[in-house]
């Protein structure tokens, strides 16, 4: 057992880095999920993460490969593309998920054009596929502010957030939030999944963007414990999917997000087994 | 009595197409007034221009409180199912909104809180909105216009899914908020129309008569 467990983490510096990168993610997401979940965004990461591309390319030109360049460049665009996704979403004519996807086929053409004007090299797709094993110190620095300013917005708007998600037409008639609040959200969204992309990659982001959120809604009573109980299985599940990583010698990513949805599918079946069971509440 | 609305020749539509021209009249505190009219003859348009000032195309309507002191309940409310929230969380959070202090309120607010509950949704309290039934959402929506203490009510159809004996219990809160409120019902049923009492606004060929 713990040759499985401890050696590993003992042993290497960079496992205890990734899964301690993926614990913080996870931290992090756990708001962001609960909000992409119950507004029915799941795939915005994914629609994020490549339009992301100009800032990224613009940056690496501009600064060469470094990681925080790199990061400003793709959290604000992907700060306008929210923004600008809000703003056509407002006028009533498109729906949310129309409005970025609208939005992330533009970016993402004008990088690829960007990008084939300049000489790329594969740290921009570093930025965009990621790879855990390889997370330094800024970025986990910066996963941690990221995350912990997250939690401290959602804790402090905590009845303001959860109104919003369950009858937003209620909050849009009593509480019209200020730009100044939307454009600090956009910019926090963007952020965690900013640091998502540098450390797990776009599509494995989405993964533990989601899969938790999924669980703690199947469990969870109410939007508090859902964000902790998301973070709970979030957390087990990275450091499991690192050491399984690590034993089976497979890439980190993937590993996490295969156990996550094992974990969500294991959750079901016994939820079902009860649905079916002899306590259903027909009332 | 305050006055709360003012309509001056005006017209109501969607995208500049005129469906509904509304008769003069001043509104105030204190009255309950029914709408009623066919099917599609324009009364979910006449409550939904007084949160949408888009939909008033021309002419004046003056209203003289401002949007969080309405409480309206739409004819089909549209919440998010895939949060989980019980129904007394929903009534918590929602009052906290409009009142701040959120923490002061819990205990000032507990004993309002389960007085409205009682009429229908005291065995429903701990249990999560996605599983309450058409007419208990309704009542819920109801409890919740009422905790609010509005100046504005705007409910359409609000007991269509409510059984007979808690369309009563409902009545009787509207009829504990009306001295401080403008009610303004859309009903269809000749029962309905009966129990709440009140004046009618009848509805009919694209106009609006008293």
């Amino acid at each position: 057992m713990g040759s499985f467990f401890l050696e590993p983490f003992l042993e290497f510096e960079f496992l205890r880095r990734a899964a301690l990168e993926a614990v913080i993610l996870g931290f992090g997401f756990s708001v962001v999920g609960l909000v992409l979940v119950t507004r029915r965004l799941s795939l915005i990461g994914d629609t994020l993460s490549h339009a992301m591309l100009p800032g990224v390319v613009l940056a690496f030109t501009v600064f060469g490969p470094h990681l925080l360049a790199l990061f400003f460049g793709g959290w604000i665009t992907g700060f306008l593309l929210l923004v600008l996704a809000w703003a056509l979403f407002r006028t009533r004519r498109v729906e949310a998920d129309a409005a970025l996807a609208l939005f992330a086929v533009f970016s993402v053409s004008v990088g690829i054009l960007i990008a084939s004007r300049t000489r790329t090299t594969t740290e921009i797709l570093h930025l965009l596929f990621g790879n855990i094993l390889a997370v330094d110190r800024t970025l986990l620095m910066l996963s941690a502010v990221v995350a912990g300013l997250t939690w401290i917005l959602f804790l402090w708007h905590y009845r303001a957030v959860f109104m919003a998600l369950v009858d937003p037409a209620f909050f849009q008639q009593m509480k019209r939030p200020s730009y100044f609040f939307i454009l600090g959200l956009c910019a926090l969204f963007a952020a965690n999944l900013t640091v998502g992309f540098a450390s797990l990659g776009a599509m494995m982001t989405v993964g533990l963007l989601i899969v938790p959120s999924l669980v703690g809604r199947s469990l969870g009573k109410s939007p508090l414990q859902m964000a902790l109980i998301a973070f709970a299985f979030s957390a087990v599940i990275s450091v499991l999917g690192v050491l399984v990583s690590f034993h089976l010698a497979v890439p980190s990513g993937p590993a996490i997000v295969c156990l996550a949805c094992a974990g969500l599918a294991l959750i079901q079946v016994f939820r079902f087994r009860r649905f079916f069971g002899p306590e259903v509440d027909l009332s | 009595m305050t006055e709360i609305l003012r309509d001056h020749g005006a017209k109501l539509g969607y995208d500049r197409r005129k469906v509904l021209s509304i008769s003069d009249h001043i509104y105030r505190s204190g009255e309950r007034w029914v709408l009623i009219g066919a099917n599609g003859a324009g009364k979910s348009t006449f409550l939904r221009s007084l949160l949408e000032p888009d939909l008033v195309l021309g002419g004046e309507r003056r209203l003289s409180i401002p949007a969080h002191e309405i409480a309206s309940i739409p004819q089909s409310p549209r919440f998010s199912h895939q949060m989980p929230c019980s129904v007394e969380d929903f009534l918590i959070a929602s009052l906290s909104l409009v009142l701040p202090h959120a923490r002061a309120l819990e205990t000032d607010r507990e004993e309002e809180i389960s007085r409205v509950l009682r009429a229908g949704l005291w065995e429903q309290r701990m249990k999560m909105i996605s599983a309450l039934s058409g007419g208990q959402v309704q009542r819920l929506l109801l409890a919740r216009a009422i905790l609010l203490k509005a100046k504005l009510y705007l409910l359409d159809e609000p007991f269509s899914a409510v059984q007979g004996s808690a369309k009563r219990e409902l009545i009787e809160l509207l009829d504990e908020v009306l001295p401080g409120s403008l009610q303004i019902l859309a009903l269809h049923e000749a029962a309905e129309i009966e129990a709440v009492g009140g004046s009618l606004i009848r509805i009919q060929d694209g106009k609006t008569g008293h």
